[in-house]
């Protein structure tokens, strides 16, 4: 009941503006947003009180195909999955009141944004509680679509236009693949519903490796596994930020529900498949913080993060498909369980950093992180929401991104105690969740210190204030929930153990009850902070004095240019990654004695995305080379064709 | 009762020890050099003149400029709570707590960096860019040691490491125990910011690595991190004396003045490395750094076995 209100009011925020905003533009706004909140807070409520029941509801709709009943149903992975579609679309809807008003931007275009932010929601809410295969599939495809749309709602945006087609075209290659998987399901295995494939379908029969790699390509596509991301950083940075928020803290996350779905249709797994998985994981994982470090434009820097995360949540995934295939039990547990937790805390910390860098991207019109700095001074509040947010993602406690991290780590060293067939995998992962969390560190402080600290590059600071309360407010609430969720993580313990039951058909011995500690180490740390912070602040507050500037060697402080750039942070490290880097500098050369002007740019970009563009754009010039074998142009050919076409058609109808 | 009066006293001693360390360290570098050299609480009288002084702050920096040296005074101390000392068990003992104790050093690090690039100064850029790259080429060492420490003790604590079993676990490993050992003295150095890896001492900039992040901090700021220094130094070799000397008399006023002998001759090793070698070269510190991961590898592949 609560969960039909929730999609009438979020169908209602889409809808109601079109009667309202020609004339009252601002309180439409207001409303359209209370209305989405209302609908996410009562589709909150359902769920927990849901959580809290541990029951699952089935429902079969009255729409029968031929491809089975629709029906919905809501079992503890769905509720996992609708938590974060419910939090963060409310807060894009909020955000968009002071991002997105109608009033600047234009009325049809915001009519349209907000219908299309209100169905994207809504058939991902669909979509994660849907159990017939069909009613997935269009769900599916219904979301695609509305991403695009939102991606490309700036007609006259060349680059989000072409991000866009990029995007709907990976978006339809996956598509293909899970129409064939879902086709083999159904006519080899005879399923039309997830619930009933749970745990029923033979690994030794044919085809069952076929639907595994078709769903892992049509899933990989959307969660951006390498190397199916090549969509996703163009996307995310050209998209407007609410709708980036969006699409990386939550749409991405349905690849992963895709594929946690599918491994459990098997009753168990062979081993490379856990192998695959959990390799792919490690290469997104390193590689898209490598890609991250090397990004200067702050939107795709996030975007690649997403790959980096989206990798340890692989990582994880793989770890418990290991586990099943090795039966280990502590793997899968404490892998899946932290695969899901990092899902959570992913889709809270990442949509937090788009936030803020939207606040920056507002005032000073450029995503160019080399030309911010000194932000903390006009903009305090979206910085230290922004440094929550990094300190977050990059796994340092007391926030919810070490937590996850954690469990992952934990997973990993107590197999290692109990079995000797764990350990390639316990080094592999673990080597390169700290070769990650190293990276994910030096990116952050790059993205922070740069554009938040130090004095201004290029852009004048004196006339910039701090953003509007509902831009800051999903800043806060996101901080806070990220916060609680590092200190006490073992709120969530109960729930993911029992979404493992899901995944493994039967109770596992181990229970899910380490997080605990951590709080009570966390409660020592808090009060020694206060403790030595309230006593030095105390004694020395009176001794500090603001009035020198920064020592240059003892030299006058010059110009705001001698700051480190982000090319230069980053250049000891990239020097280590050379290889995976497509590189481009050139320098202005150096002329006379007095050298009056010098420039130096350095371009890295990603060699992955640019190797696969340029196969693939060869692969088409050669195709086409041929096809002008055939289409050449040539009246007398055509005729040719024509003639020779009647000849054979007389030939077969006279025989 | 007894426990607050013997946590506090354990913490006490922890503070002596690290100022005391750094004190050796000078002695023992000019003993090589044919000095007479400072005094050994030489550290102590700089850090009292230092919280005298005024807190002269940057027009450019903000509010994070202070995070850095806080927590670099309250991190070292916090990750002291951890470790078994002598046979005094730690504070705080959990599950992976290791995890915790390693990635509390990220938090540090994270914060340290943040406030360099604070000052807009080129050279604290040139020092974080320096020691983000090299911290993230120590962190997998480090869990490579662990892994081994896990493995060969058959525990998940930093108690359970250093504690019972440890005595056993070097019979049984004593090689791979070796390597975790060099590999541990390589994560000190690398990470208090020593020679041959880096010279808080030298006359330029641009050489620094760790010094160079901390050219603006004056008087009580300073204090904080030379202090957060010496502690840091201290419980990295507190960690190398808990893995060394595994034997345990029983008797607690023994352990404690052998353990303490032990940190104190971790202070001794160090400056004799700093007075016999010279500074690497920035780059050939790369590859020292992945030399030692491939060693610490062979570890692993040893306890395989």
């Amino acid at each position: 009941m609560l969960f039909l209100v929730s999609i009438c009011c979020i169908l209602g925020a889409g809808i109601l503006p079109f009667f309202w905003a020609s004339t009252q533009p601002i309180l439409s706004d207001k409303f359209s947003t209370t209305m989405h909140i209302i609908g996410s807070l009562s589709g909150l409520i359902f769920v927990f009180i849901q959580i809290s029941y541990q029951s699952t509801i089935q429902y079969m709709l009255p729409l029968q195909t031929m491809f089975g009943t629709f029906s919905v149903r809501f079992d503890t992975m769905s509720m996992l999955f609708l938590i974060p579609i419910y939090i963060i679309s409310a807060m894009s809807s909020l955000y968009s009141i002071s991002y997105w008003p109608t009033l600047t931007k234009g009325l049809s275009v915001s009519l349209k944004y907000r219908l299309y932010l209100s169905f994207f929601t809504l058939f991902m809410l669909l979509l994660v509680i849907a159990d017939n295969f069909i009613m997935f599939l269009i769900c599916w495809e219904i979301m695609s679509l509305l991403a695009y749309f939102l991606i490309t709602i700036d007609e006259f945006n060349d680059e989000s236009q072409s991000a866009g087609y990029l995007y709907i075209i990976a978006t339809h290659s996956g598509v293909i693949a899970l129409f064939g998987m879902f086709a083999i399901l159904q006519t080899h295995f005879g399923f039309y519903d997830f619930s009933s494939a749970i745990g029923n379908v033979n690994v030794n029969l044919d085809f069952a490796s076929a639907i595994f790699l078709l769903g892992l390509f049509g899933f990989g596509i959307k969660a951006g596994i390498f190397p199916l991301y090549f969509w996703l950083p163009n996307a995310h940075a050209s998209a407007p930020v609410a709708v980036s928020a969006l699409l990386s803290g939550v749409m991405i996350k349905m690849g992963i529900y895709g594929i946690v779905r599918v491994i459990s249709f098997f009753i168990s797994i062979p081993h490379w498949w856990g192998w695959l998985v959990f390799g792919l994981g490690i290469i997104s994982g390193i590689l898209g913080v490598v890609y991250a470090i090397a990004q200067h434009d702050i939107k795709k820097l996030l975007a690649y993060h997403s790959i980096e995360n989206i990798g340890i949540i692989v990582i994880g995934v793989g770890l418990a498909m290991l586990g099943k295939s090795y039966h280990n039990d502590i793997l899968i547990l404490f892998g899946l369980a932290g695969a899901l937790f990092h899902i959570i805390n992913h889709s809270l910390f990442k949509p937090l950093l788009f936030y803020s860098a939207g606040s920056m991207i507002e005032k000073y019109h450029t995503r160019n992180i080399s030309h911010y700095g000194g932000i903390i001074k006009v903009q305090p509040l979206t910085a230290l929401f922004f440094l929550i947010g990094a300190v977050a993602i990059s796994g340092l406690p007391p926030f919810n991104g070490f937590a996850s991290e954690w469990l992952l780590y934990l997973g990993m060293f107590k197999s290692l105690l109990s079995t000797q067939n764990a350990l390639l995998p316990v080094i592999g992962g673990v080597l390169a969740l700290s070769v990650i969390g190293g990276l994910a560190l030096a990116c952050f402080v790059k993205v922070f210190g740069i554009s938040f600290l130090g004095k201004p590059r290029h852009i004048e600071l004196s006339n910039i204030k701090e953003s509007a309360w509902p831009m800051l407010l999903p800043m806060a609430i996101l901080s806070v929930i990220c916060f609680i969720l590092g200190v006490f993580p073992f709120v969530v313990e109960e729930l993911l153990s029992r979404i493992v039951l899901i995944f493994n058909h039967q109770p596992i011995n181990f229970k899910l009850e380490a997080m605990t500690d951590l709080s009570y180490a966390y409660m020592w740390f808090f009060s020694l902070f206060a403790l030595i912070a309230g006593i030095l602040f105390y004694t020395f507050r009176d001794k500090i004095q603001m009035n020198i500037d920064t020592w240059a060697c003892a030299f006058p402080y010059g110009s705001s240019k001698i700051q480190y750039t982000p090319a230069s942070l980053a250049e000891m490290i990239m020097g280590l990654f050379s290889w995976t880097l497509k590189s481009r500098h050139n320098e202005l050369s150096v002329k006379g004695i007095f050298v009056k002007k010098y420039q130096y740019y350095l371009h890295q970009n990603d060699k992955i995305i640019y190797f696969l563009i340029k196969t693939t754009d060869a692969f088409l010039v050669y195709a086409s080379k041929i096809r002008t074998l055939i289409h050449n142009g040539y009246m007398g050919i055509y005729v040719l064709y024509i003639f020779t076409a009647l000849i054979i058609m007389l030939l077969y109808v006279g025989q | 009762m007894f426990d607050i009066v013997h946590i506090v006293l354990t913490l006490l001693l922890f503070l002596v020890l690290s100022i005391l360390n750094m004190g050796i360290i000078i002695k023992v570098k000019a003993f090589f050099g044919g000095r007479c050299g400072a005094p050994v609480l030489q550290k102590m009288y700089d850090l009292i003149k230092l919280i005298q002084k005024s807190i002269k702050l940057s027009t450019t920096t903000s509010w994070i400029f202070f995070a850095g040296p806080l927590l670099a005074l309250i991190v070292p101390f916090f990750a002291f709570f951890f470790l078994p000392f002598a046979s005094i068990p730690p504070i705080i003992s959990f599950e992976g707590d290791f995890l915790l104790f390693v990635y509390l050093f990220g938090l540090l690090r994270f914060f340290t960096t943040s406030s360099a690039l604070d000052t807009s100064s080129s050279f604290e850029g040139m020092g974080t860019a320096r020691e983000l790259t090299f911290s993230f080429l120590i962190e997998p060492i480090l869990f490579v040691c662990l892994i081994i420490l896990a493995k060969g003790t058959s525990s998940l604590t930093l108690f359970g490491f250093f504690g019972y079993h440890i005595l056993d676990a070097w019979q049984d490993y004593s090689t791979i125990f070796g390597i975790v050992v060099v590999c541990f003295l390589v994560i000190l150095l690398v990470e208090n910011s020593r020679i041959p890896f880096d010279d808080p001492a030298t006359h330029l900039e641009l050489t620094m690595i760790h010094e160079a992040m901390v050219l603006d901090h004056s008087g009580p700021l300073l204090a904080a991190i030379l202090l957060g220094g010496a502690m840091k130094f201290t419980v990295y070799a507190v960690l190398i004396v808990d893995l060394v000397i595994p034997f345990k008399t029983g008797i607690l006023f023994y352990d404690t003045l052998i353990a303490i002998a032990g940190v104190l001759g971790v202070g001794v090793i160090v400056g004799i490395i700093e007075s016999v070698m010279a500074r690497l070269q920035l780059i050939s510190i790369k590859k020292v750094l992945l030399g030692t991961l491939i060693v610490s590898l062979f570890g692993i592949i040893l306890i395989t076995r």
